[in-house]
């Protein structure tokens, strides 16, 4: 995606359920998992979110915030320029709020179908729209 | 100069000194937001931190990295949790779209982050 920051993986670690953005086969089968600071349906085993974390000069490492699904919307510098004009955002009607948001290098002319069901990523077991409708 | 509807609905074309006029009136909301929103962040700074017991080690371009090599010399850290699951052949359509605007804040690390 020509990205530059850092990417790793957490696979082999407990990471990203402590961090209460993966879910365990129990969890997702009993139909409600922990996002968000509540417990709520969730119809896949990722969800999204920010962590921060601080080391001290000693090597201590703390963990001090976390947010989740419409808490990174300030993450998002086209959302804030879409609230300046008259259009907005543009989602009433949608069938999902990111209904047009498409990986980078999918947007052909600036066109998308708005209508289009969620296409889950590939090999996903996403059964619904994605996490920032569980606002 | 008359009032006259614009082709979206509850929108009119107005005397540009009565859109001065609305502008002003919206200026001051938008600075209460601003002020708000740094009271908030305020706030979330001064929020208790947990320490983290666990030594968590991530597959990464270098190879093994633990949670404090992730910090790289730097004493903040912020992590994007990017939905990207065992099996799955592309990663969420979403998240990329939040991580397109990662890079362009990349003078962040001048500030310990």
């Amino acid at each position: 995606m020509g990205w530059r920051f850092k990417w790793v993986s957490s696979f082999a670690n407990h990471f990203n359920f402590d961090c209460h953005v993966s879910f365990t086969k129990d969890e997702m089968a009993k139909g409600q998992v922990y996002y968000n600071y509540a417990m709520t349906e969730f119809g896949s085993e990722e969800a999204g979110g920010v962590s921060v974390f601080y080391k001290d000069e000693t090597g201590d490492i703390f963990h001090t915030y976390s947010s989740y699904a419409r808490g990174l919307d300030m993450l998002h510098g086209a959302y804030n320029y879409l609230d300046l004009v008259p259009k907005g955002r543009d989602e009433d009607g949608l069938t999902f709020t990111m209904a047009r948001v498409r990986h980078h290098d999918r947007y052909s002319n600036g066109d998308v179908d708005p209508k289009a069901p969620y296409s889950p990523p590939k090999g996903s077991i996403c059964s619904h729209g994605p996490v920032e409708d569980h606002a | 100069m008359k009032t006259i509807e614009t082709p979206m609905p509850g929108r009119k074309v107005v005397s540009r000194e009565q859109w001065l006029e609305a502008r002003k009136a919206h200026l001051a909301k938008e600075k209460e937001l601003t002020r708000l929103r740094d009271e908030l962040s305020r706030q979330r700074r001064e929020l208790p931190w947990v320490k983290v017991e666990k030594n968590y080690v991530f597959d990464g371009p270098n190879g093994k990295e633990t949670l404090a090599d992730l910090f790289d010399g730097r004493s903040q850290l912020i992590v994007y949790h990017f939905m990207f699951g065992p099996g799955w052949e592309e990663g969420c359509p979403s998240c990329s779209f939040l991580c397109d605007h990662i890079d362009g804040a990349s003078s962040i690390c001048t500030r310990g982050t």
